[in-house]
């Protein structure tokens, strides 16, 4: 039986214990509202029989490892589409035409533009008006493509940001490791040290894909999921760096820009390019759209604009204008005069052929005719050069000479033009020399400059003796409904590019909600597990208020019955 | 199940953001009228709708250059009409002609026949938007402008020429011809060319200072001078001896009306327009239907220019046969431009109702567009209230659940 010492030293204990679990649930209620913060319970248990009352054995955090790893792992994949969602919505309204307004749009104007002159081609504002059309069909491309680019050098900051959130995310965490361990070490609550961390862990797992691993201690080492590179060994951090990769230029197909690649350093500096290794986490969805979605549009739309250059060069280079050229330089620069056009660093290749030049005096009057053979695999363009003025004949209506940047340039004689209307290996668009379109790339695709001067130029006609003819024009506005790659016209072929980034869009913005539900879900579930409930720790204060009564109670109880037995001692 | 309170407040707000998302963009694709806003709201609606579009917008130009066309075909229709009226007129002069004998008789039906013959020239150089629809492709230009494809620019072979047009002022004030210039060649009385000059003038110059021109560079062979109301004279002063004045680089001599005898300036070809695949000819080589004078080319102005000829310089003995000859060659050529008319009537036709279904095509493709496209507003309308709707009721149901916590009731 106990005796009334036994029950004062109970009394005590269920003070001490009702306080101390009071003082947790005042804890737990006053962080209802704090980020991260996991509930605690109090961990009370029965003395043994030989002694009276509870023990307050300290404060259980209410988390749960299992969840907190599903949700690091969801929380990855969710920033990742994230990143990629918003990144696409950017590239998605520079392909949207639904106002009426995109870049379809001054195609179709552009190719419109020809098919109006088709039925007038002897009216200079028609040939203005192709001109015109042409140079906002190309600004829009060249806009079009920079945008991409400038895309493309916003993700690039964002990765650079995005890794020193990293380091100081996983400095962060080292330094609460080494704090957590020491608290263990001393038998001392580091439950909120705990949950600081876990912070950290969930905000750096939206960055990058990592795996976590508890140590004895109470520490957690933390790796890249990917190559397994470690970020966090105990107390240890190793930070990433980013460093520009020359072999990533952000035109892609133009000298532009580097962009940066993510670099590990191990704790032997040595240092590992980890760009590949990163899958998700918004760095890792950044990424994705950086070095794949985005190069992946601008080279089809560099393709589609080369593909433009060409095909209206090839119909332009056949045929005359109402006006002809007194001089004219190729736009493009060859390596040197001698090395073969197809060799020569020109942006596109030609095949043997021939170039007829057609010379007119300045009353408009064909003069003469001559035509030149070439072959690009031989010829370089000091030998078209020379071709020319040999075929020219003694009158030399027309002088070939090369520019000290290796340029083709042609003038016609005093009194005298010319106009290419014949070209079987196109030669004038490897050349980029009355072609009305030149560029290398979707970055500078431009109308030729002599078009700018007089767009009487734009050939309309095929026959260099009857210039008002439209059969060129005809043929300008028929690449409206030609199949230009055997199965699409320009128009498919771009709308085909607008819908791959839609479909990407809407995928995305599927896969984005899917995993928006189950990290909801699955925060849910935490909440429920971790979470506070202010009615139920209201219910609790209760609860440890009544027990501090009791144990009280008990105390008075035991201490009424001392002097009841002291009095009768006293008696 | 345990309701934690963070988490309620939690849940409530995202339920009330997400709501108010949604009702934003209904109401935004109501205000727009357009049910896919971005290409990803629904990629495979989107990329047809812009197919549809740039077949509209084909569909569209196709119908505007069937339109062209149809202007084109109606003025020539229009002129071929004027043409048939005045062969008709021509006819029943020449046939006057047959119980004609005096000269005065004669002279009254070539002056009146003369006049038919310069509403046929007028005709031959109709223009439509500035284009000469019996010019072939192109007509021969002269700086930026265009000449007439009847235009009479030469004076052939004649002892004394007069203008037809009289200029009191500077050249390039009335004729906008800034320089140019021309070539005097003059023949003996056997015919052989034995003197060349060229006469060169300035848009500063008057037609008297182009007349000291001419004075100067003639050699004496041929002379020139004026008239009060500006009209140039050019005559030789040797017996016999006649002159021609070729090459007028600058169209002053047409402009100033020739010798009377159009010369066909236009081309061999025709100029087509493309409506949805089919090309139609909208300009025409003149010579088909006007003929070639100076080439001996028949066609209506040759006709006229027989009949004229023929009243004018009648000789005795055999006029009745000619002018016989002369009805028979204008019932040929009525026929001629009658058959031209059939044509182009069946063109029209033909591109008239092209016109129609492309309009038909047109709209049935803008429907089909709206229908992807454009958001169907009662069904909207409804969508919006029911949001709305769902929005007020979270809000509500927020409300009441932050109040139901215990402290309440302690």
């Amino acid at each position: 039986m106990a005796t009334i010492r036994e029950i004062l030293l109970g009394g005590k204990n269920g003070l001490f214990a009702s306080r101390s679990a009071l003082e947790i649930t005042s804890r737990n209620i006053n962080n209802a509202e704090t980020e991260g913060y996991t509930r605690q319970t109090p961990l009370l248990s029965p003395l043994p029989p030989s002694q009276v009352g509870v023990l307050f054995e300290g404060a259980k955090r209410e988390r749960y490892f299992f969840l907190e790893r599903r949700m690091h792992f969801e929380m990855q994949i969710l920033k990742d589409f994230e990143t990629q969602r918003d990144l696409l919505k950017r590239i998605e309204s520079l392909f949207s035409d639904t106002e009426g307004s995109g870049l379809l749009n001054e195609l179709d104007e552009f190719l419109n533009a020809f098919e109006e002159l088709s039925t007038n081609p002897e009216a200079p504002a028609l040939r203005q008006n192709v001109v015109l059309k042409a140079q906002a069909f190309t600004f829009r491309l060249r806009e079009t493509a920079e945008n991409l680019a400038s895309i493309r050098l916003d993700a690039n900051k964002s990765i650079s940001q995005y890794v020193k959130e990293i380091n100081s995310i996983i400095k962060d965490i080292a330094l609460l490791n080494k704090k957590i361990a020491e608290f263990e070490a001393a038998k001392e609550n580091a439950n909120e040290l705990k949950d600081k961390r876990d912070l950290l862990i969930r905000k750096l797992s939206e960055l990058i894909d990592i795996n976590t691993f508890e140590t004895e201690n109470g520490m957690i080492n933390v790796y890249i999921k990917g190559g397994g590179h470690v970020l966090v060994d105990r107390d240890r951090n190793f930070e990433l760096r980013v460093e520009v990769d020359p072999n990533n230029k952000a035109k892609v197909v133009q000298d532009s820009e580097a962009l940066y690649k993510v670099s590990y350093v191990d704790g032997k500096g040595h240092i590992w390019n980890i760009t590949p290794f990163i899958t998700s986490g918004a760095i890792g969805g950044t990424i994705k759209i950086r070095d794949k979605v985005l190069p992946d549009i601008i080279i089809k739309l560099n393709a589609f604009a080369r593909q433009i250059v060409q095909m209206i060069g090839s119909i332009q280079a056949r045929g005359v204008g109402i006006s002809h050229i007194k001089s004219a330089t190729s736009t493009y620069s060859a390596s040197d005069s001698f090395t073969p056009i197809n060799s020569a660093g020109l942006p596109y290749n030609a095949q043997a052929g021939k170039i007829s030049i057609a010379v007119y005096d300045e009353s408009g009057n064909l003069a003469t005719i001559f035509t030149v053979n070439y072959d690009p695999d031989v010829d370089g363009i000091a030998n078209i050069a020379s071709l020319i003025n040999s075929a020219s004949g003694n009158n030399g209506y027309v002088n070939a000479t090369i520019t000290p940047d290796y340029k083709l340039n042609l003038q016609a004689q005093n009194g005298y033009r010319f106009d290419i209307f014949e070209d079987t290996g196109g030669l004038s668009v490897a050349l980029g020399i009355d072609t009305l379109l030149v560029g290398k790339n979707v970055f500078d695709i431009d109308v030729e400059s002599i078009f700018k001067e007089d767009p009487r130029l734009v050939a309309s006609s095929s026959d260099p003796s009857s210039p008002y003819l439209n059969d060129l024009a005809l043929e300008f506005a028929a690449l409206k409904t030609k199949k230009v790659d055997g199965t699409r016209t320009f128009s498919d072929i771009y709308i085909d590019i607008q819908s791959e980034i839609a479909n990407s869009v809407s995928f995305v913005d599927v896969e984005f909600s899917a995993r928006k539900l189950a990290v909801d879900t699955l925060e849910r579930e935490i909440q429920q597990r971790s979470g506070v409930s202010l009615d139920e720790e209201f219910i609790r204060t209760i609860q440890f208020q009544r027990a501090f009564e009791a144990s009280s109670r008990v105390v008075r109880i035991a201490d009424e019955m001392l002097i009841t037995i002291l009095n009768l001692a006293g008696g | 199940m345990r309701v934690p309170t963070r988490f309620v407040f939690e849940t409530r707000k995202e339920d009330i953001a997400k709501n108010q998302t949604s009702v934003l963009e209904l109401q935004k694709r109501i205000s727009s009228g357009i049910r896919i806003l971005k290409p990803s709201d629904s990629p495979s609606e989107y990329s047809t709708s812009r197919s549809i579009e740039i077949r509209i917008s084909k569909l569209s130009r196709d119908i505007s250059d069937a339109n062209e066309v149809l202007h084109f075909l109606r003025a020539k229709e229009d002129v071929l009409d004027k043409i048939s009226n005045i062969l008709a007129k021509a006819k029943l002069h020449a046939e006057r002609g047959l119980d004609s004998s005096t000269n005065e008789e004669f002279g009254s039906l070539a002056s009146a026949v003369e006049e038919l013959f310069n509403q046929a020239v007028e005709l031959s150089n109709t223009s439509v938007r500035g284009r000469f629809i019996f010019g072939g492709s192109r007509t021969v230009p002269i700086g930026t402008s265009y000449r007439k494809p009847y235009y009479d620019n030469e004076v052939e072979k004649q002892e004394s020429w007069e203008s037809q047009k009289g200029i009191t002022g500077k050249i390039e004030e009335t004729l906008k011809i800034k320089e140019g210039r021309f070539k005097i060649l003059v023949y003996d009385n056997l015919g052989n060319q034995i003197f060349s000059t060229e006469v060169q003038y300035l848009g500063s110059d008057t037609i008297s200072d182009v007349a000291n021109k001419i004075n100067t560079a003639g050699g004496g062979l041929v002379l020139a001078s004026t008239s009060s109301d500006g009209k140039l004279r050019v005559f030789s002063p040797n017996p016999g001896f006649k002159f021609s004045i070729v090459q007028d680089n600058m169209g002053l001599i047409s402009e100033l009306g020739g010798d009377g005898i159009p010369e066909y300036q236009g081309n061999g070809s025709n100029l087509s327009i493309e409506v949805q695949s089919a090309l139609v000819e909208i300009t025409s080589d003149g010579r088909e239907i006007f003929g070639d004078i100076k080439e001996g080319k028949g066609g209506v102005l040759t006709t006229l220019k027989d009949l004229i000829d023929i009243l004018r310089f009648r000789r005795e003995g055999n006029t009745q046969d000619l002018l016989r000859s002369a009805v028979l060659e204008i019932e040929k050529t009525y026929e001629l431009v009658s058959s031209l008319r059939a044509k182009i009537g069946e063109k029209i036709n033909f591109i008239e109702k092209r016109f129609d279904l492309l309009s038909n095509i047109k709209a049935e493709e803008t429907i089909r567009k709206s229908e992807i496209e454009d958001i169907d507003m009662p069904q909207a309308s409804v969508e919006l209230t029911l949001k709305e709707s769902v929005l007020q009721a979270s809000m509500i149901s927020a409300v009441r659940a932050f109040e139901l916590t215990i402290l309440r009731f302690l």
